[in-house]
């Protein structure tokens, strides 16, 4: 019995060094542009070689992973490279070179981990080990010099303007301009290269993707917005369209007071304005006797100071001074455009002439990472990337 | 002896390649604008001048593909508005700026004129956009108290959305920006005119205003003229502070509508140029703004022309030699 026992202790021990010395000799730390990462599966060593969570460093730096089952190969793409790992494979491929790892990408725990270096070298990051803390270290976004010129969508504007100020704060030689001008003017300016990224609210057309490479960063809905003091409360989508078309011009016509209908809207070549009309107008243009403004703050300004009021918006731009009608039955809200119910949800993007390369590409890389759709989509009052 | 001769010639060589440089530089100015234009003016030909639809146009040419541009366009809203808001804004400009120029060098204490004078001269070259600024801070709302109504609105909901941005509110702004140049050119008229002059008018036994109505101001009649002139160009070409207060659409006067027109939104050439540049990324609406900005250009030319004429008659009349 005793000996049973003794021998079930020096086994149970035995195996727990063992697993110990394969896991816990190399409890690498990991820190990606100066924050500490946690990942649930940690990052292990293997022949010299740090493997860590794909969703992890994919998440971190803004790279997006689409997967292969069958072949067992995960493409990571940022702004400017593709990288193919094939789990149990040393060959992989930066847009589309074939090169060579030390070590091969596993499966552990449901976790694919790969190379930290060969990737984060691959799409143009530093990478530092310091033995002395056992810690990588992975410089991306904090390694970032020199101008960018970004202009375009109005209702992008407060996103890239909140990610260029964190931007220029953690890299001393980075200096970015952020200006609005509507969807439209980004497009052009992008193209004509007066500016690095154009903004835009809407899709870019065949035309216009011929020279331009396009990469979403956020999603959005398009609000109805009325005055706070208007008893409205929903539209149907033919109700908004009939409004927008001029056909209804009375609020009591839709649940209202009887006042008339002031319909606010953009001017031409804003990407709002192209959105609700391909949306909910069937491609025909809002009424011609619509007061037109040049931008998303103003339109919400008109809106707040008329109560006869009606006028769209992106819904990071609704605040308290206006009210936005559900549509169908639907809020308009970052729920029901995640989960598809709401009838004018859309997504906002980011174009370059030719793929984006260099600092342009690691600017879209941080708008579309972790941290930036936490803390500035989502904060801003826009719906994060799927 | 030779070389002295050259250098002396250096200063005029310079004058004359520099005088060259800019004949060159706005030769081209106009030369690109008509090039840009061109598509616009060749497919619109005459209608353009005499046709509206502005608005709904931008609207179709922005969604046309670049490959079958939409270039058929009428600019008759823009130009009415552009002739309205100036037209208006001068006459305005021209009662105001002739009394307050005679208020200030014939009645003012010489203390009070110059203060008032270097004010005038101040305001003479502040920024528009702060004058667009005023207009939404002040004028819209005032014009919108004042004349615009539910019951007004309902109205008139089929022709146009009336608020405070509009006809009115533009032309007020437009005021505000053109009396100081024609007041500020007014005054230095008045003042050329011979004092001696104004003692005969005395000595004939004519009272003040008699001196003021009969002599000063026919005598600085081509000085107040180009005043005139001046502030009808800036009011034409004026872009920004007219945008932030004009409506924004090219709506077509409607003799039916009467004085409401006033209440109507506008949309000039200039601040067309600004409010549809949103809309640049399309071809034809880059042609078309363009073709906006060579209209500017050939109304500015004709209306420079026809002032000199007018000049040149006045002058005769008043028995000056050519």
């Amino acid at each position: 019995m005793k000996k049973k026992m003794i021998a079930l202790v020096l086994t149970a021990a035995a195996v727990v060094t063992m697993a110990s010395a394969a896991f816990a000799a190399s409890p690498v730390g990991l820190v990606i542009d100066g924050v500490r990462q946690n990942p649930s599966v940690a990052p292990i060593v293997e022949n010299g070689t740090t493997l860590v969570p794909l969703r992890l460093i994919s998440e971190t730096l803004g790279a997006e992973v689409s997967w292969n089952q069958s072949a067992g190969q995960a493409t990571i793409q940022t702004a400017a490279y593709t990288v193919v790992f094939t789990v149990d494979s040393k060959s992989y491929t930066v847009n589309g070179q074939g090169k060579t790892l030390l070590s091969a990408p596993k499966l552990i725990n449901g976790s694919t981990m790969v190379p930290i270096r060969a990737f984060a070298e691959a799409i143009g990051a530093t990478v530092n080990y310091d033995a002395s803390s056992n810690t990588a270290t992975v410089d991306y976004f904090t390694a970032m010099s020199g101008t960018l010129k970004i202009d375009g969508s109005t209702t992008l504007q407060p996103i890239a303007q909140a990610a260029a100020d964190k931007l220029t704060g953690m890299n001393k030689g980075l200096s970015v301009t952020v200006a609005g001008g509507g969807s439209g003017a980004g497009i052009k300016d992008a193209d004509a290269g007066t500016v690095n990224i154009g903004m835009s609210s809407r899709e870019l057309t065949a035309d216009e993707k011929k020279t331009l490479n396009v990469y979403a960063v956020a999603n959005d809905g398009i609000a109805i917005i009325v005055h706070p003091d208007n008893p409205v409360k929903n539209l149907t989508k033919e109700q908004a369209a009939k409004i927008f078309l001029g056909e209804t011009k009375n609020w009591k016509d839709v649940g209202g007071e009887d006042a008339p209908i002031m319909v606010m809207t953009r001017e031409t070549g804003s990407g709002t304005r192209s959105t609700l009309e391909e949306m909910i107008l069937s491609k025909e243009s809002v009424v011609e006797t619509a007061t037109p403004h040049t931008s998303s703050t103003l339109i919400k300004q008109a809106v707040a100071k008329d109560k006869n009021a009606v006028g769209f918006d992106s819904i990071g731009f609704v605040d308290g001074t206006v009210k936005a009608v559900s549509l169908d039955g639907k809020e308009a809200s970052a729920a029901t455009v995640i989960d598809g119910t709401y009838g004018m949800g859309r997504q906002l993007f980011c174009c370059t002439k030719g793929a984006a390369t260099g600092v342009s590409a690691m600017f879209i890389d941080y708008l579309r990472s972790k941290d930036c759709q936490d803390n500035i989509v989502a904060k801003e009052g826009y719906v994060k990337l799927g | 002896m030779r070389l002295k001769k050259y250098i002396r010639d250096i200063p005029k060589a310079l004058i004359y390649l520099l005088s060259a440089i800019s004949v060159a530089v706005i030769a081209s100015v106009f030369l690109f604008i008509f090039h840009k234009a061109y598509p616009v003016l060749r497919e619109s030909g005459v209608s353009l001048f005499v046709t509206g639809g502005f608005d709904r146009q931008i609207q179709e040419a922005f969604y046309s593909a670049n490959a079958t541009p939409m270039l058929e366009f009428g600019f008759l809203g823009l130009i009415s508005g552009t002739l309205l808001t100036s037209g208006i804004a001068l006459l305005f400009a021209a009662i105001i700026g002739i009394g307050a120029s005679t208020a200030i060098c014939e009645y003012a204490p010489r203390r009070v004129s110059a203060a008032l004078i270097s004010v005038v001269r101040l305001l003479a070259s502040m920024p528009s956009v702060v004058f667009g600024l005023i207009g939404i801070i002040t004028v819209v709302p005032a014009v919108e108290k004042l004349f615009v109504t539910t019951d007004r609105q309902i109205e008139y909901l089929d022709f146009f959305q009336m608020s405070g941005r509009n006809l009115l509110s533009a032309s007020v702004v437009l005021t505000f920006m053109i009396v100081p140049t024609v007041v500020s050119l007014s005054v230095d008229a008045i003042r050329a005119v011979p004092h001696s002059h104004r003692e005969t008018g005395y000595a004939f036994g004519m009272s003040k205003a008699g001196v003021i109505g009969k002599i000063v101001l026919p005598v600085a009649r081509p000085g107040i003229a180009a005043g005139l002139v001046l502030g009808a160009g800036r009011g034409i070409g004026e872009a920004i502070a007219v945008s932030m207060v004009c409506g924004g659409i090219g709506f077509l006067p409607n003799a039916s509508l009467g004085f409401v027109n006033f209440l109507a939104p506008t949309l000039p050439l200039a601040a067309a140029i600004v409010n549809k540049s949103e809309a640049l990324g399309s071809f034809a609406v880059e042609s078309a703004l363009f073709a906006c900005g060579a209209v500017l250009l050939i109304i500015g030319a004709v209306l420079s022309l026809g002032a000199k004429a007018v000049e040149k008659k006045m002058r005769r009349m008043a028995g000056y030699a050519d």
